[in-house]
């Protein structure tokens, strides 16, 4: 039912626009003004529900409205600002004394508010929710609510990194990732009575929907951005108006469609590496030099399911050059560090009993490889079981006929054309498919292929 | 599916610009992961006849390079008999997305018309190639004649 409604309302220009005001940490207030009004007005508003509330309240010019770090202006119109509805300000009501003034340097724009000292990047980042602000949102997180789940545009939001509230304003405007992901770079003064909080906080916000949990914030994506250059995705060559642009010196630019595959393709043939750094990753894929990609999140375009995956690949990626142990059992795949000298290893979780060095089912004596039997248990065994078994020893068969074990891992590998160089997907080992021995120079002279 | 809009774009931009080596390119409307179309190479002992190809893509495409087959059997050291061709563009660890189609024909055809015996899929066709120039020569002029299809009219 509200669906419909909503739709249409956001066809057609509001007349009045509703802001949630925050007084202290405890009070909220929503109220319901014309577009036209400015904050002066609001302050006015304000200034009568106070003294109904508490008669002995602060002077009227002592009430301070606060938006993203600054104070907003007795002249500033709602209508002429990116104001969305429901858009939080804070109102704070502390005189501002002497000894604060001296200890912290004082913000020389927040008694001036005109636009153009309005940083752009904060700006910008308050223009989410209208579409005909495109070009203007500058940044994209990854929102995790149930409702979204996707890469949506993001709003930058700064407030106090002692009490947590956005009672802050800032001494000098962030130009730069840096200053807004390296903590403690933006200094400020927090007005809420009773905190001494001088440090900014910035955080970002889905623009999409309301924030249910206010003190909630998503990861941003500082690598997707809108492709305000008009710049055709390297591989689809579409110029669309979203884009990743890899960090690379060229700045490669890809569509997120694109994106999205490029990442699901190199996930399912294991070409993700461990960066001692920025952790499980890719490179730009016109393979550029130091082009990996830093913040690992941006992975999150592969959706929840494939996202999964992409974890437990890395976890899996981390165990095994640990020198750990997965459970050869189809449907488990556990994984375990057990010391170097056991070669009988127990899953702990679904009980396969395993050789570490061949991955069969423990035996004693020397591995056998695949010809082991499927293993006969000495009981009597019903018709399912023993055609189970069949089907089973089909597939050995099969396997056993198109594939040869990689000679570290065991993981059987199948070679679809190409050369007699192996790299093993699991455990990176290089080898020789002709001498089913580690690769060497002499493999390259005598049979590379063929 | 980037395969396919990509595909589609390329098609149309190798139609529009005529190139002079890879003609009579034919795709099935259903399937534009597969291309046919013949080389048409300008130098000598290849010059006498044209060689279809087919060009596969996967459906991964670009972000796994296609694979080129010879159709038309061909005296070549870089050509084997099954038609597989080992063309440093496509190969998996120089592949970059951003690599057209018709750069790949193009490097295909420099490949066709100047063969690297250093690089040989047929080390005895290299070897002749290497040591007895003039024999190379006849023999693939021979198999060109008798093998290749009919040069496409200009």
């Amino acid at each position: 039912m509200a669906a419909p409604m909503g739709a249409t309302h956001r066809m057609e220009e509001p007349s009045t626009v509703h802001i949630t005001v925050k007084l202290g940490i405890n009070r909220v207030l929503p109220v319901t003004v014309p577009c036209n009004w400015n904050v002066g007005q609001l302050k006015e508003l304000l200034h009568e529900q106070l003294d109904l509330d508490q008669p002995k309240s602060l002077p009227l010019s002592q009430i301070k409205i606060l938006f993203a770090g600054r104070e907003l202006s007795d002249e500033f119109i709602f209508k002429d600002s990116d104001f969305g509805q429901h858009t939080v300000v804070n109102a704070v009501y502390r005189p501002i004394t002497q000894n604060i003034m001296s200890t912290v340097e004082e913000p020389h724009w927040l008694l001036t508010s005109s636009e153009d000292r309005y940083s752009s990047l904060v700006s910008s980042s308050t223009a989410a929710g209208q579409s005909d602000h495109g070009a203007r949102k500058l940044f994209y997180v990854y929102c995790k609510e149930p409702s979204c789940r996707r890469i949506q545009p993001g709003k930058l939001r700064v407030r106090c990194r002692t009490c947590g509230e956005a009672t802050l304003s800032i001494s000098k405007e962030p130009n730069c990732w840096d200053d807004v992901l390296t903590p403690g770079r933006i200094a400020g003064i927090c007005h809420r009575e009773g905190c001494d909080g001088t440090v900014a906080e910035f955080y970002f916000k889905c623009s999409v929907h309301a924030s249910v949990n206010e003190r909630e914030s998503m990861v941003v994506l500082p690598l997707i951005r809108p492709n305000t250059l008009n710049i055709p995705c390297l591989a689809c060559t579409d110029t669309r108006d979203v884009v990743i642009v890899f960090p690379c010196d060229d700045g490669h630019v890809m569509c997120l469609d694109c994106f999205r595959e490029y990442c699901f393709t190199m996930l399912n043939d294991k070409l993700f590496i461990h960066h001692p750094i920025y952790g499980f990753t890719l490179p730009c894929p016109v393979k550029c030099p130091e082009s990996y990609i830093r913040e690992t999140h941006h992975f999150r375009i592969l959706g929840e399911e494939q996202y999964e995956r992409y974890q437990r690949f890395a976890t899996e990626g981390l165990l095994l050059s640990d020198g750990g142990v997965l459970c050869p059992s189809p449907g488990c795949g556990e994984g375990f560090l057990p010391d170097t000298y056991v070669k009988n290893i127990t899953c702990l979780t679904c009980g396969f009993q395993f050789c570490r060095n061949c991955n069969e089912k423990y035996h004693i004596g020397a591995c056998n490889q695949l010809d082991a039997e499927t293993g006969s248990t000495g009981y009597g065994i019903s018709g399912e079981n023993a055609q189970r078994a069949c089907w089973e020893a089909a597939s050995r068969k099969l396997i056993r006929q198109t594939t040869k074990p990689c000679p570290k891992c065991s993981t059987p590998v199948e070679r679809d054309g190409g050369c007699m160089h192996i790299l093993c997907t699991r455990c990176q080992h290089e080898w020789c498919w002709l001498c089913h021995a580690p690769w060497i120079r002499n493999c390259q002279a005598d049979h590379w292929f063929g | 599916m980037a395969a396919t809009r990509r595909l589609t774009k390329e098609l149309q931009d190798i139609r529009k610009s005529g190139l002079k080596v890879f003609r009579d390119i034919q795709v099935d409307e259903t399937n534009i992961l597969t291309w046919n179309g013949l080389i048409v190479p300008d130098s000598a002992p290849y010059s006498k006849g044209a060689f279809r190809i087919e060009i596969n893509f996967p459906a991964e495409y670009p972000f796994k390079p296609p694979k080129v087959t010879f159709k038309t059997r061909i005296y070549h050291p870089n050509i084997d008999e099954k038609g597989q061709v080992c063309l440093p563009i496509i190969s998996p660890e120089n592949w970059k997305p951003a690599t057209k189609t018709d750069q790949v024909i193009q490097a295909l055809a420099m490949l066709v018309n100047d063969p690297e015996p250093e690089h040989p899929l047929r080390a005895d066709l290299a070897e002749e190639y290497a040591k007895d120039k003039k024999k190379f020569m006849k023999n693939a002029e021979d198999y060109t004649k008798k093998f290749s299809e009919k040069r496409p009219a200009d």
